[in-house]
Parts: C-alpha cells; sequence; structure tokens
C-alpha cells in the first residue's frame, strides 16, 4: 500500500464512521416511534364490587384511569370498557371465585361488541361476527353464516382483592 | 467507490469514462456528476494541502451536522409554553434522542470555537486580500447570523433559563432607538414571554435564520471557489496539490478530533435541560459561555449608556473587521503584518478577558452559585416527576408548582416562618423571622409529640416556650405531672407512659400503622390510648371520650385533616376557641370563597403535604 492509497482509505473510513455515528442514532430515534404506544400502562384497577356482579350474565363496565399521549398525561380518562363475566356464585373463599374479563373491542375491525342476552353471545354490530361467553368465535354452523373475526376476544387476567372496609372488588390488569 | 474519483484533469471534458456500474455510467450521462466531484475533490491547491483550511471545512460540516441533527429534533419538538419543555424531554427519554439533542447542543458550540479560530487565520494569513474581499464581508455577516441563530435555540427548550435569556435579550434590542422596541414586540409576540414568544423563535430558528445563513454561505463558498484558497502572503515555493486525498484527509482529522469531542460530550454528559419556566423561580440569567463577553460589556455601561455596550460597541468592532482589507491595503508589508497581528491579539485579547472576568466574577459571588445548584437540584426533581407521573395537561411548569417537596418550603416561608421555624435535629431547615411559635420539623410525629410531653421542653423555644401556652394549662398540668413525681424510677416511669402517648398520638396522626408494629409496640400502642382516656380527656376530646372547647381535639391528631382545620381556622371549636388561641392566623377561613384567604385550596393542600413529608421521592441510587 502506498502512502497514497492510504491516505484515500484513511479519508473514507473517517468520512464513513461520523456518517455512522450519526445515521444509527437518527435512524433509531426515528424508528422508536414505531414502538411507541400512547397507553395507560399496565396497572391494575378496581372495576366493580363482587357483590355487583350477576352470575353467568355479562356485565360491561367502564375502566377510567391516566391516559398518556407522548409527553402529556390526561388524568382519569375513560380507556374503554370491558366484559365481566363471574363463573360462580359462592366458593369457601371468595377471592377465589372464577371471573373471566374480555375487551369489547372485535378483533376484526376494532367495532364495539355488544352482549345478545337473548342468544347469549357477544355480537359485532358492524360485519356479524360473534363470540360465546367463554369470547371464542363461533362456527358457520353455530351462527347460520360467516364469521369474519379472525380470533377469540382479548381477556385481561382479573382478581378479587379485599379493601380496609372488608369490601370485595374486582380487579382487572388492563394495559391499553 | 473508485469508480467515483478518477485521477483525470479537472478541465477535461464529461468524460465517458468505462465503469463497473453501469447505471453509474447513465446516472453520469444525465448529470455529469463526476465532473463536479472532480471539480472540488481534483482541484488545484496553489500552495498545497493546509491544517488551516480544515478548520474551515469543519466550520462547514458542523452546519451540516446541526441542519440533521436539528431536522431529527423536529421531529419530535413542540413549540409552545405549555408542550416545549415536556416535548424536550420526552426526547431525552430516548437515549438516541438525547444523543441526537447533545449532538445539537455541543456541535453548536464548537462551531463558535471553530468560527473564532477561521477568524483568527484568515486575519493571520491576510486570505481577505483582493480579490477576496467579499469573501470576508460575507463570512463577517455570517457572525451576527450565527449568533442570532444561536440564540434563538436556546430558549426552546421551554426553560426558565432559556425563557429569561430571550426576556433579557428582548430588552437589549429594545435599545436600539426607534426601531428596537417594535422589533422586541415582534419577537416577543407581545408584551411578555408566552406561548406566541416559542413559535417565533422557532420559527426564526428553522426557517428564516437558516434560510438567510444558507443565501450568505451559499455566496461566500461560490466566492471561495471562484478564486480558489488562499494559501495566504507568504508565497513560499510549494508544489502545487491536488484536493484528494492530501487536503481531504487533513479535514477528516480534524473533523474527527472535533466531532470526537462533541460526541462524547453528547453521549457522557449530555445537552442540560434546566428547569421549566415559572416566573415564581428566582434565576439571575447568564448567556451562554459565547456570549458572556456581550454581558460583561454591559456591566460598565448603565442606564443611557447601555446602547454602547448593546449596540455602539459591537457595531463598531464589526465596522472594523469589514474595513480591515481596506486599511491593509494602504500598509506596507511589514506594518501589514504587524496590523494583523495586532488585530488579532486586541480582538481575541478582548473578547477572552470580558468573558473570563465575567466567569470570574460569576465564581465569586456565592449566593450565586448557591442559586445554581438550586436550580440544578429544581430541574433534577422536575424530570424525575415527569419520568415518573408524565407531564400534566397545564405544562411542565405544573410539575413542581404542584410538587410539596418544592413549594412547601415556599409557602412556609412565606406565610408561617414569621413565627415558626422549620428545623430538623442538626438545625438544618427554616429558621423563624423571630421564633414565636412551636417548631413544626416533624410535627404529630412520635419524637415531636414526645418533646412537647418533656417538662424539660414543653415549655423551650422549641414547643411553647414563646407563647402564651408556656404558662396554660398544657404546661402545667405535665409540670405537675413531672413534680410529683418524688423519685428517679418514677419520672422514668412517667418519660415511659409519655412515649406510648405520643406513639398512640402518631398513630392518630397516621405515621404510625398498626399493620407494621410488632406486638410488643402494640401492647404500648394500646396502653397509650389507655392512658389518654385517662388523663387528658379532661380537657381534651379523644375519639368519643371528652369534649371541645377546652383544649385542641386530639382525634386524629397530626393528621392531614386536623392540620387543615388546624391551619384553616385555629379559632374553630375543634382547636384554640376564644382566647385560647395565642396568634396563630386563619390562613383558609372561608373554604368556599375563591378569594380572601390567605392560602388557597391547592396551596394548603401542599403545605399540608410538606408537612408530612408526603411526597414522591427519587429511588437512592
Ligand atoms: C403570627 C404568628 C404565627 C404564624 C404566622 C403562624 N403560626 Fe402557627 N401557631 C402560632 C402559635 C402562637 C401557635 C401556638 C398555638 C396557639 O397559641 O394558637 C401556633 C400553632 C400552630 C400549629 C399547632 C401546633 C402547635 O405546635 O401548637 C400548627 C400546625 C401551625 N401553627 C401551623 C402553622 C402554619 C402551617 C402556618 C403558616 C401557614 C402558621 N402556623 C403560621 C403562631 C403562628
Ligand atoms: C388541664 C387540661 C389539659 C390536660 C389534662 C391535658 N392537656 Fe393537652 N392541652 C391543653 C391546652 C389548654 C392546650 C393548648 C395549649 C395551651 O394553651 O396550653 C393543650 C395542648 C396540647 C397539645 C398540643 C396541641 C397543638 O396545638 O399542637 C397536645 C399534643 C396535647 N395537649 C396533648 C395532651 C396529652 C397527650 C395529654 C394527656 C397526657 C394532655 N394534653 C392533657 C390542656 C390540657
Amino acid at each position: 500500500m502506498n502512502r497514497r492509497s492510504f491516505l484515500e482509505g484513511l479519508s473514507r473510513s473517517l468520512a464513513l464512521l461520523w456518517t455512522g455515528v450519526l445515521v444509527f442514532p437518527g435512524v433509531r430515534y426515528v424508528m422508536a416511534t414505531i414502538h411507541r404506544e400512547n397507553s395507560s400502562g399496565g396497572t391494575a384497577r378496581r372495576v366493580a364490587r363482587l357483590a355487583d356482579l350477576p352470575v353467568g350474565r355479562p356485565m360491561s363496565v367502564a375502566i377510567t384511569g391516566n391516559r398518556q399521549d407522548a409527553w402529556t398525561t390526561y388524568p382519569n380518562q375513560s380507556l374503554g370498557q370491558i366484559f365481566l363475566v363471574r363463573r360462580e356464585n359462592n366458593s369457601e373463599d371468595p377471592t377465589q371465585v372464577q371471573i373471566d374479563a374480555y375487551s369489547t373491542v372485535c378483533p376484526h375491525l376494532k367495532c364495539q361488541v355488544q352482549h345478545d342476552p337473548a342468544k347469549k353471545q357477544f355480537v359485532c354490530p358492524c360485519h356479524r361476527g360473534a363470540f360465546d361467553l367463554e369470547g371464542q368465535p363461533l362456527s358457520k354452523a353455530q351462527l347460520g353464516h360467516d364469521n369474519p373475526v379472525p380470533g377469540p376476544l382479548e381477556s385481561y387476567v382479573v382478581s378479587v382483592v379485599e379493601d380496609d372496609q372488608q369490601e370485595l372488588w374486582v380487579e382487572v390488569n388492563y394495559d391499553a | 467507490m473508485s469508480t467515483l474519483l478518477t485521477d483525470q484533469p479537472v478541465d477535461a471534458p464529461p468524460a465517458k469514462s468505462p465503469s463497473r456500474h453501469a447505471w453509474l455510467d447513465w446516472l453520469n450521462d444525465r448529470t455529469s456528476y463526476r465532473y463536479g466531484l472532480r471539480v472540488l475533490f481534483q482541484r488545484e491547491l496553489p500552495d498545497g494541502p493546509k491544517w488551516g483550511y480544515s478548520i474551515a471545512s469543519c466550520l462547514l460540516w458542523m452546519i451540516v451536522i446541526q441542519v440533521v441533527t436539528g431536522f431529527l429534533l423536529m421531529t419530535t419538538y413542540s413549540p409552545s409554553l405549555a408542550t416545549a419543555w415536556a416535548s424536550v424531554h420526552f426526547i431525552e427519554r430516548d437515549a438516541s434522542g438525547a444523543f441526537l439533542r447533545g449532538v445539537h447542543h455541543y456541535a453548536a458550540q464548537a462551531m463558535f470555537v471553530l468560527f473564532l479560530a477561521h477568524l483568527i487565520r484568515v486575519l493571520l494569513t491576510a486570505a481577505f486580500r483582493a480579490p477576496r474581499e467579499l469573501v470576508w464581508v460575507t463570512g463577517l455577516l455570517m457572525i451576527p447570523l450565527v449568533l442570532a441563530w444561536a440564540i434563538t435555540g436556546n430558549p426552546l427548550s421551554g426553560s426558565q433559563r432559556g425563557i429569561s435569556q430571550i426576556d433579557v435579550e428582548g430588552n437589549i434590542i429594545a435599545t436600539t432607538p426607534i426601531v428596537g422596541p417594535l422589533l422586541q414586540r415582534i419577537l416577543i409576540g407581545g408584551d411578555r414571554v408566552g406561548n406566541l414568544t416559542l413559535t417565533h423563535l422557532y420559527f426564526l430558528h428553522v426557517g428564516l435564520l437558516p434560510a438567510l445563513a444558507t443565501a450568505l454561505l451559499t455566496f461566500h463558498l461560490w466566492q471561495v471557489y471562484r478564486y480558489g484558497l488562499s494559501g495566504g502572503s507568504t508565497s513560499r515555493t510549494t508544489t502545487p496539490q491536488k484536493y484528494w486525498p492530501q487536503q481531504s484527509v487533513r479535514n477528516m482529522i480534524v473533523l474527527s478530533i472535533v466531532l470526537g469531542t462533541v460526541s462524547i460530550l453528547a453521549w457522557k454528559v449530555g445537552a442540560p435541560l434546566e428547569v421549566p419556566a415559572d416566573p415564581e423561580i428566582e434565576n439571575s440569567p447568564r448567556p451562554e459561555w459565547y456570549l458572556l463577553s456581550l454581558f460583561e460589556l454591559r456591566h460598565y455601561f448603565n442606564g443611557p449608556w447601555e446602547i454602547v455596550a448593546t449596540l455602539i460597541i459591537p457595531m463598531a468592532v464589526l465596522l472594523f473587521l469589514i474595513s480591515v482589507p481596506r486599511i491593509d491595503v494602504a500598509c506596507s508589508r511589514r506594518v501589514s503584518a504587524v496590523f494583523r497581528v495586532s488585530v488579532v491579539v486586541l480582538f481575541f485579547g478582548g473578547w477572552s478577558w470580558l468573558t473570563l472576568s465575567s466567569m470570574a466574577r460569576d465564581r465569586q459571588d456565592e449566593q450565586f452559585q448557591a442559586s445554581e445548584a438550586h436550580l440544578r437540584e429544581l430541574s433534577e426533581r422536575a424530570r424525575m416527576l415527569a419520568d415518573r407521573h408524565g407531564v400534566p395537561l397545564e405544562g411542565a411548569s405544573a410539575l413542581l408548582r404542584n410538587d410539596p417537596k418544592t413549594r412547601g418550603p415556599r409557602l412556609f416561608a412565606r406565610h408561617c416562618a414569621n413565627c415558626h421555624s422549620h428545623t430538623d435535629e442538626s438545625g438544618q431547615g427554616i429558621v423563624a423571622v423571630e421564633s414565636s411559635a412551636p417548631n413544626l420539623y416533624g410535627f404529630g410525629t412520635r419524637r415531636w409529640v414526645a418533646g412537647l410531653l418533656d417538662p424539660d421542653k414543653i415549655s423551650g423555644p422549641e414547643y411553647f416556650g414563646n407563647t402564651r401556652a408556656a404558662e396554660g394549662d398544657m404546661a402545667g398540668m405535665i409540670h405537675d405531672l413531672f413534680d410529683s413525681a418524688s423519685s428517679d424510677e418514677e419520672r422514668t416511669e412517667l418519660t415511659a407512659q409519655m412515649d406510648a402517648v405520643a406513639l398512640a398520638l402518631a398513630h392518630e396522626a397516621g405515621y404510625v400503622l398498626v399493620t407494621q408494629l410488632d406486638d410488643a409496640a402494640q401492647t404500648r400502642l394500646n396502653e397509650g390510648r389507655e392512658l389518654i382516656n385517662t388523663s387528658c380527656i379532661d380537657c381534651h376530646k379523644f375519639h368519643d371520650e371528652g369534649d371541645l372547647g377546652s383544649a385542641p381535639d386530639l382525634t386524629g391528631y397530626g393528621s392531614a385533616d386536623w392540620l387543615r382545620g388546624m391551619i384553616s381556622d385555629p379559632n374553630g371549636e375543634r382547636f384554640y376557641p376564644d382566647d385560647l388561641n395565642d396568634r396563630m392566623p386563619a390562613f383558609h377561613s372561608q373554604p368556599h370563597a375563591a378569594s380572601g384567604n390567605m392560602l388557597s385550596e391547592d396551596e394548603l393542600n401542599l403545605l399540608i403535604a410538606w408537612l408530612r413529608q408526603e411526597w414522591d421521592e427519587a429511588e437512592s441510587r
């Protein structure tokens, strides 16, 4: 390698290095928005008193919490609705009562799913999607027409907790 | 790469050099880009390559970097007083964002160093001589432009420092006769700094000034290209050489040194984000270091003479520099050299002297240093709160305004410290102007109450000493109680009983939670409650026992609710009714009135939370 090609190589390498030092964080910074969610944080929220929940009949409850939009925190916003389905009445230990929580957002095109008490189904008014009370999509045979939904309703972790006044509350781990 | 730069003479026609990359040939056919590159890189340097040229090249690259990082920051930044700080903090939370902002911050400062070095080199080598006068003039005109560019950038973070800087800078502009006040109004967007100020500054920073700078710079570079780089007056016989790679490698090395320093600073130190703008925060604004000389100059010219420092001297220096080529022409070679060196020494020396004396002045000013340290603490706290809770809707200034740890001491100093101290065991804290009421540090805690129930302390300065209650029923009762003890054992026993009472009262305040006590402590707590029910309810009310009216209610003593009642209206039945109250004022006696209270509802809550030491603390690192 002669002196000239060494100098050429050095110039090019340094130019490349500094371009990289700026382009790499630049690209990463712009890409960071891809993973960014205007979220409310995944915290457990008390959504209903256990005593208010009927057995077997889904109840829709509102979720409120702080909503985070980029840098701003909006306190006490409505974050959405969920269905609570209490499966059983009594057990020895009320904190062990089985309760399921489902999203009210249809996995098809994000319409608001409703409960149809007559048919004992969750139905989506937009494209006639339907789910059973376990949140599973119904088959064509059960429905009599095609079911457009791609999968079950999203479900959340539920627990029953007792507060200082010995009141039992349903707590849902909701992150959206 | 090698096809990009082939060794062909500059003046050769756009050659159809065969290449391995057919599409590059196609591009070259359409654009003759290889010719353009050759023009740039195969230029002859009549005086050979020089390190001095690299300064200018580096300066140019810094501008490019500012534009690139600036564009990236623009993707997030939101210019208004309510959102500026929050959006910058948001950028800072992302590691890449923090790095890019750091580069933008430090590269701006590097630009000033390089600018100065470039100016000095041009003066020393007499590179301004004919036919390059216009290169010189356009370069000098870049000085105010680049300064304005930086000045409009600093306040964009919406920090208190930046906002007070622009306030001062607005006032400086206003010293210009006739047009000054109008310009100030236009810049600020009205009579006070606000949302519009930041939008105006943003427009200048990313719109108007870059456009002007580009125009000026394009002309400057075109002139440089037209007349070639000047090696200076010393025409030593050097062999002409090509720009590539001899000069390029020098440029790259200088760039590496500068950008390396900038990157390390950006990565390790980061750009500062000072406390969010809030008029309540006192600070004495200082400009950035590269403007300190002008700041210092203003120390020497006051009142009607201020304009000398703000306008006349800077303009005179600029005009003098512009006329340097004319003066130089009239000098002999010898005189010219002396002249140019003395201009450099005077210019650079004056600038350094002013800058350093301003720095020294601040370093010796203990009050200034303390206030700077305090501001740093505040900014760290604001950032911690924003990390944890996000920024409230009202904007970043609400972070600290709603923070008990920040607002509490200020409210206390303003409203309570006429009479009360708030000093801990070691005497640190807020000392009363004239201590005439109990020290409220740790009010309601076990330690505080135990002190009140101590015959040696109750009538001392930390408690009722400087109030009428020093001779009151409570003090009398404690003294009698301990005086009645005949032996040391009995006194020790009484002290132990009073400690149990203190524990019971700390429980009322919520400082002691039953669930956190072991069995022994729980027994002690019950013993304390029992003692209150036997020996205190003659005068005090305690839950269902005793009556109000003769002494403060001990139910929930020291709790937020108790404090709210006491501070709002100590003359109420629950506290110090009738002539029991010595001097404690009522701070919020009209709970439903929007005004007319010494403390608003919010202030009251902040003060109480602070007295109870209920605030967010950063996790210990
Ligand atoms: C003009 C003097 C004065 C000012 C100002 C004052 N206080 Fe007091 N404060 C007293 C006195 C004297 C007492 C003792 C009780 C009494 O005699 O009324 C007292 C008692 C108290 C008590 C009851 C605790 C105790 O040790 O007895 C609290 C709590 C209290 N003050 C809080 C405050 C707060 C908070 C402020 C500011 C918002 C404040 N005070 C402003 C004079 C003052
Ligand atoms: C003889 C009546 C009397 C008895 C008995 C008495 N106190 Fe008091 N206490 C008072 C009075 C009156 C005050 C108000 C200060 C003053 O004017 O002396 C007071 C003030 C206090 C305070 C301070 C209130 C404040 O503003 O912060 C505490 C705490 C307290 N007493 C606790 C007790 C405890 C505990 C006992 C029982 C061990 C007790 N007191 C017994 C009359 C009494």
